[in-house]
C-alpha cells in the first residue's frame, strides 16, 4: 500500500508541474476575449443540457467545444467525464476524469471515488481500493467496490483459458452493439445496436434508438456484414433482440411499450411476422427484458423488475400448457436471484444450464456473467465465468454455442470500436499439463541427487451432453424444400416434448436433443408420408452434431416408408410399449386419409433359417395390423406380409446392416 | 601385539567414518616399531604419488610379515579398485576376513566395495552379515539405511536410520536421511520434524533445501521459499535450491520472480536443463510465449527425445494460435509416451 501511495504522490507532483488548473476568465486569456466568450456560451449550453434536460450527448458536445479552447480546466474536464459516464462511455470519460484529477485533486468530494472507479475499471485493484478507502462520499458503493476489487484480484489470478476476439467491424460499430443471440449451431447472430442509420432517430438519452441486426456466417466461417431486420424494428422506439429459439424460427424482442415489454415473432417465408406482445409475461407498469427459450421452446426464461421495481430485475420462467399457451409464472429461487439486479438470461440447448448476468453475486465490478445448472430439482450455486470473460465493466448478454466451444457476449471493456462491442470467446478448456523439474540431495553423505517431476493437471470439464440434429426437409422427387412439422417424443414416457417447424423457405430445421432420453423425431408434412427416426441417447451420450436431409414421400401408390420406431420383444412378435407413438402416427395417417390402403410388411436379417425368419416377420406384421384394427381401422385396408430376409436394404455382413434390415415397413397399395 | 591390534582397529574406525567420501582417506600409522607398519607407510607414500605398482609391492611385503594388518589390506583393496580391479579388491578383503577376528569390519569393507560398484544387493548382504556380528556397528547401519533408501525400501531405511540415531543422538545427517525416507513415503509432517531436528543440530544447506521441498509437498509455498532462501544464503552456488525456489514461486504465481531464479540458476550451472525447462513454463505462465518457445527449443536441440519439451512447446504454440504447430508437437509428445498429449491430439487435432 505504501508503494501505491508514494507512486500516486509522485505522479500527482509531475502532473502539477506540467499543467495548471486554468479558469475561464479574462485574466487567464487576456488576448482572447472573443474566443473566451464563445467558450463560456458553450459551457452554459452544455450545463443546461446536463442539468435541466439530462441530455448528456448534447451536453458533452458543448463542453467538448469549450474544452477545445481551454483543455486545462478541472471542472470542465470533470463535467465531460460525467457526461460520458451517463452515456456509458466509460473509457472515453476516464481520460477527462484523469485530467480533472491531475489539475485539481480536491475539485470536489466525489472525484476521489470516481478516481477509484477508473482504476477499478482498468483492473488496478490495489490502487482502486486505496481511493475507495479514502473517498469521503458514496461510502456504501465504495465498500461494495472494495469487495469487488478483492474478488477481481482472485479472478485475475485464476484467469480462464480462452481467446477473446472482437467479432469485427461487420458486426460492431462505434455505437453500442450488444446482446448477441445465436442459433444453436452458431451460424446466425442477431444483435442490438444503437448505431446511426437511415431513418433511425435519436432517443431521449441522446443516443440512437435500439434496432435489431442480423449477420450470418459465410462459407469461410466469417461473419457477413450485418443488416437491419427491418420487420422487427420500429422507428421511434427501442427494438432490442432478447431471445431466439435454437432453430432461429422464433424471436423475442424488447420494446419500450408499457415501461418495457417482451414481444414474440415467428419466421414465415424468410421474414419475421409482426411482433406480438407476450401478454402472459408482460406486467403492466413493470420492465420485462431479456428472455430465452428452453431447448424445447416449452419454457421461457425472462427478467422482470415486478418484484422489486427500482430497476432491480429477477429471473422468472413461464411454461407452455397442453394448449400451447404460456402459463404458470415462477420466480427462480434465491440461489439465482439476489436483492440486486439480475438481467440477461440465456438457456443453453443442453436443457439444464442457464447463463445470466448480475451485479448482486460475488463479482469483480459492474455486471458479471454467471452460470448455474438445474440438478436434482435445484439450481446450483452460480459460478462466476471468471476473468477475462468478466471484467470490472458491465458484462452480460452471454450466449454459448451448443458444443460449448464458443461464446458471444457484449462488453464495454477497454478497446474495441466504441461503446459496447460484441466479442467471441474461444474456450481453450482447462490448463494443459506441465511437468516441472526439481532436484534435491536427499541423503546427506552420498552426493547423489534425486530428480523429481511435478505434473500439474487440471480437472477436465465435461462438455455439454446433447445432440444437435439439423438439416433440411425436402420433397423426395422434386428436392424442393418443404415446410413440415417436427414432433419430438420421449419414447419411454410417450410424452410429446416439443414441436418444431422447418423453415418455409429453406426447409431447414434444427433440434437440440439433450442426452438422457430415447427420442422419436417425427417429420410430417401435408400430402406426404411421415418419416420417423429414433435417437436413443443415454445420459452419457456426448455432444454430437448430425446433419440430415430428410426426404418426404408423397402420398401416392407404391411409396413406402420404414417405421423406425416400432420395436418388438427379442425373437418375438410382441410389440414393445415404445412402439405406441409410431403406431399412433400410422393410425392418424390412415384416419386422415381414409382412402389409403396399405401393406404392413415385416423384415428380418439373415440370422437363422429362412422359414423361421419368414414366420417371425409375418407375425410381427400381423401384430401391427392387429393393433390398427383394434384402434378402428377396417380390416380390408390393411395387408400384413412377412418377407423374412428376402428384401434387405443393407448388407447383412455388419451389425449395423443387420439392424437396418430388421424393420417394419408401410407401403401404400391403393389410393 | 595387543597394542598392535588396537591401533589397527582405531585406524579402521577412522577410515570407516569417511566411507561416503569420494576419495578414501588413507591412514598413516604413526607407530613404526614394526617392519610391516613401516612398509605400509612406504606404500601410502607410493600410493599418494600414484606409484601403484610400487605401493602394491610394499603392501605385499607388509602382509607377508603380518598377514593380519588391516590397513594394508584396506589400502591394497583401494589401489585395486582405483586400478579398476574391483574383483581383486574384494578378494583382498575376503582374504583379510579369513585372517582376522574382526569379521564385522571385514564384511563392512567388502560391502563398501560392492556399494562403490553399485552392486547394492551384495553390499546389503555383507552389511547384514556385519550387523549380525555387531548390531551396533554405526557405519554399517548407516550404509545399509542408504542402500535401502536407494532401493526404495524406505521403511527399512527408516529402521536403519533410527538405529543409527539411537547410537548417536547428535547425528544431524541421520535425521536428515530419515526425514528424506519419510518424505518418500509421503509422511511429510514427520519428515519436517526430522529435518527440523537435523537443522537444530547443524545448519546445513542440504537440510534447508530438503525441508523446503517437503513443505512444497504440503503446498506451504511461502515456508518453502523461506527455506530455499536460507539454503541459498548458506551457499550461493546451491543451484538446486535456486531452481526449487523458482518452482515454488511459479506455484505462488510470482512468475517474474520465478524467471529471475531460473536465470540465476542457469548462471550458477550453465545448461541446467531442469531450470531451463522450468523457466520455459514460467515464461508461458507470464504470457511470454516466444521466450518460452526458445527455452523448449533449446532443450530439444540438446535432447530431441525429451517428451515433456514437446508437450510444453505444443502447449505454448496453442496460445500463439499456431494450431498446426501445437498438434505436431503434441503428436510427438504422445509418441514419446505422454498420455495427456494423446488426449489433446484426439480432442483438438483430429477433425471431428
Amino acid at each position: 500500500m505504501k508503494k501505491i501511495i508514494s507512486t500516486i504522490i509522485i505522479l500527482s507532483f509531475y502532473s502539477f508541474l506540467f499543467s495548471q488548473n486554468t479558469s475561464f476568465t479574462k485574466a487567464s486569456f487576456p488576448e482572447k476575449g472573443k474566443e473566451l466568450k464563445a467558450a463560456l456560451k458553450n459551457i452554459k449550453k452544455g450545463s443546461k443540457a446536463f442539468d435541466k434536460e439530462a441530455d448528456y450527448r448534447n451536453a458533452a458536445f458543448y463542453f467538448l467545444k469549450a474544452n477545445e479552447f481551454n483543455p486545462n480546466n478541472a471542472e470542465l474536464n470533470y463535467k465531460i467525464f460525467l457526461c460520458y459516464n451517463h452515456l456509458r462511455k466509460k473509457e472515453e470519460g476516464f481520460t477527462y476524469l484523469d485530467k480533472a484529477f491531475n489539475l485539481d485533486s480536491n475539485l470536489n468530494a466525489d472525484i476521489t471515488f470516481y478516481r477509484g472507479t477508473m482504476h477499478h475499471y482498468y483492473c488496478n485493484f490495489d490502487t482502486a481500493i486505496y481511493y475507495y478507502t479514502i473517498a469521503s462520499t458514496m461510502r456504501e458503493q465504495a465498500v461494495k467496490h472494495i469487495k469487488e476489487c478483492n474478488t477481481g484480484k482472485q479472478l485475475l489470478e485464476n484467469e480462464v483459458r480462452c481467446f477473446i476476439d472482437n467479432v469485427g467491424e461487420n458486426i460492431n460499430s462505434k455505437a453500442d452493439d450488444y446482446h448477441p443471440i445465436i442459433t444453436a449451431d452458431g451460424k446466425t447472430m442477431y444483435f442490438t445496436s444503437r448505431r446511426e442509420g437511415k431513418g433511425i432517430k435519436l432517443a431521449y438519452d441522446g443516443r440512437y434508438y435500439e434496432n435489431i441486426y442480423v449477420s450470418t456466417k459465410n462459407e469461410n466461417n466469417q461473419w457477413t456484414k450485418a443488416t437491419l431486420v427491418s420487420e422487427l424494428n420500429a422507428s421511434e422506439e427501442h427494438s432490442a433482440v432478447q431471445g431466439l429459439s435454437n432453430d432461429g424460427q422464433k424471436i423475442i424482442i424488447y420494446r419500450g411499450d408499457n415501461n418495457g415489454d417482451l414481444f414474440e415473432s415467428e419466421k414465415r417465408k424468410g421474414k419475421f411476422s409482426k411482433p406480438k406482445s407476450i401478454k402472459e409475461v408482460n406486467k403492466n407498469g413493470y420492465h420485462e427484458t431479456s428472455a430465452s427459450y428452453s431447448f424445447d421452446n416449452k419454457t421461457l426464461y425472462f427478467c422482470s423488475d415486478r418484484k422489486n421495481a427500482d430497476d432491480k430485475h429477477d429471473i422468472y420462467k413461464i411454461t407452455k400448457n397442453m394448449k400451447d399457451k404460456w402459463e404458470n409464472i415462477e420466480i427462480l429461487s434465491n440461489i439465482i436471484n439476489t436483492n440486486e439486479d439480475e438481467r440477461t438470461i440465456f438457456a443453453h440447448p443442453d436443457g439444464k444450464t442457464i447463463y445470466f448476468s448480475s451485479n448482486g453475486h460475488d463479482g469483480m465490478g459492474g455486471y458479471d456473467i454467471y452460470s448455474s445448472t438445474f440438478e436434482n430439482g435445484n439450481w446450483t450455486k452460480p459460478v462466476n465465468l471468471g476473468y477475462p470473460i468478466n471484467t470490472p465493466g458491465d458484462d452480460g448478454h452471454f450466449v454459448i454455442t451448443a458444443d460449448g466451444k464458443y461464446g458471444y457476449y457484449s462488453s464495454d471493456k477497454a478497446g474495441g470500436y466504441g461503446g459496447s462491442d460484441i466479442y467471441m470467446i474461444t474456450f481453450l478448456g482447462p490448463e494443459k499439463l506441465f511437468v516441472y523439474n526439481t532436484e534435491d540431495n536427499l541423503l546427506a553423505n552420498t552426493g547423489k541427487s534425486f530428480l523429481h517431476t511435478k505434473s500439474i493437471k487440471s480437472i477436465e470439464l465435461e462438455p455439454p451432453k446433447l445432440t444437435l440434429l439439423k438439416g433440411k426437409v425436402i420433397d423426395e422427387d422434386t428436392k424442393e424444400p418443404l415446410f413440415s412439422n417436427i414432433e419430438l417424443y420421449d419414447l419411454n414416457t410417450d410424452e410429446l416434448l416439443a414441436t418444431f417447424e422447418s423453415d418455409e423457405e429453406t426447409g431447414r430445421f434444427l433440434l437440440s436433443l439433450p442426452s438422457g432420453k430415447n427420442y422419436s423425431v417425427n417429420v410430417k408434412a401435408e400430402g406426404y408420408l411421415f418419416l420417423s427416426q429414433n435417437f436413443n441417447l443415454p445420459d452419457s451420450a456426448s455432444y454430437q452434431e448430425i446433419e440430415q436431409t430428410i426426404e418426404l414421400k408423397k402420398l401416392v401408390v407404391g411409396k413406402e416408408i420404414v417405421l423406425n420406431n416400432i420395436f418388438f420383444e427379442f425373437n418375438k412378435a410382441t410389440l414393445l410399449k415404445e412402439s405406441k407413438i409410431e403406431l399412433d402416427n400410422v393410425y392418424k395417417l390412415l384416419t386422415d386419409n381414409p382412402n389409403i390402403y396399405v401393406e404392413i410388411s415385416g423384415h428380418t436379417d439373415n440370422v437363422g433359417s429362412a422359414n423361421y425368419n419368414k414366420k417371425l416377420s409375418q407375425e410381427r406384421a400381423n401384430s401391427v395390423v392387429n393393433y390398427l384394427i383394434e384402434k378402428g381401422i377396417t380390416k380390408d385396408r390393411l395387408t400384413a406380409v412377412g418377407y423374412g430376409f428376402d428384401k434387405p436394404i443393407a448388407p447383412n455382413t455388419t451389425e449395423e446392416g443387420r439392424q437396418k434390415n430388421r424393420r417394419t415397413e408401410f407401403k401404400i397399395v391403393k389410393l | 601385539m595387543k597394542k598392535y591390534f588396537l591401533l589397527t582397529i582405531i585406524s579402521f574406525l577412522l577410515f570407516s567414518f569417511t566411507y561416503g567420501q569420494k576419495k578414501e582417506k588413507i591412514i598413516v600409522i604413526k607407530s613404526t616399531e614394526h617392519q610391516a607398519e613401516r612398509l605400509y607407510n612406504d606404500a601410502v607414500k607410493s600410493y599418494e604419488s600414484k606409484q601403484y605398482a610400487e605401493a602394491i609391492d610394499f603392501l605385499n611385503q607388509s602382509l607377508k610379515i603380518n598377514d593380519s594388518l588391516a590397513t594394508s589390506y584396506h589400502l591394497l583393496s583401494i589401489i585395486q579398485q582405483e586400478m579398476g580391479n574391483k574383483q581383486a579388491a574384494i578378494q583382498t578383503l575376503q582374504t583379510y576376513s579369513k585372517a582376522t577376528h574382526h569379521k564385522d569390519t571385514a564384511a563392512y569393507m567388502i560391502a563398501q566395495v560392492f556399494y562403490g560398484d553399485n552392486n547394492l544387493d551384495s553390499a546389503s548382504s555383507y552389511l547384514n552379515y556385519c550387523i549380525s556380528k555387531n548390531p551396533s556397528y554405526f557405519n554399517a547401519l548407516y550404509l545399509l539405511g542408504n542402500i535401502n533408501f536407494e532401493q526404495e525400501k524406505y521403511n527399512d531405511a527408516i529402521s536403519n536410520y533410527t538405529k543409527v540415531i539411537n547410537i548417536s543422538t547428535t547425528s544431524a545427517d541421520a535425521y536428515n536421511d530419515r526425514a528424506s525416507a519419510k518424505r518418500m513415503l509421503e509422511k511429510y509432517d514427520e519428515a519436517i520434524e526430522d529435518y527440523n531436528m537435523a537443522i537444530t543440530l547443524k545448519k546445513n544447506v542440504l537440510f534447508y533445501n530438503n525441508r523446503g521441498s517437503a513443505k512444497m509437498k504440503l503446498e506451504k509455498y511461502d515456508e518453502a521459499i523461506e527455506d530455499y532462501t536460507t539454503a541459498i544464503l548458506l551457499d550461493s552456488n546451491c543451484y538446486q535450491a535456486i531452481n526449487n525456489r523458482g518452482v515454488a514461486k511459479i506455484e505462488k504465481k510470482d512468475y517474474k520472480g520465478a524467471i529471475e531464479d531460473f536465470n540465476l540458476c542457469v548462471k550458477r550451472k550453465k545448461d541446467y536443463y531442469a531450470a531451463i525447462n522450468n523457466r520455459g513454463i514460467a515464461y508461458y505462465k507470464n504470457k511470454r510465449y516466444k521466450e518460452a518457445i526458445e527455452d523448449f527449443n533449446f532443450i530439444l536441440s540438446v535432447n530431441p527425445s525429451e517428451a515433456s519439451a514437446y508437450l510444453h512447446r505444443g502447449n505454448t504454440k496453442e496460445m500463439l494460435r499456431d494450431n498446426e504447430g501445437a498438434c505436431s508437437d503434441w503428436k510427438k509428445a504422445a509418441e514419446l509416451g505422454i498420455e495427456e498429449a494423446k488426449g489433446y491430439v484426439k480432442k483438438q487435432c483430429e477433425k471431428q
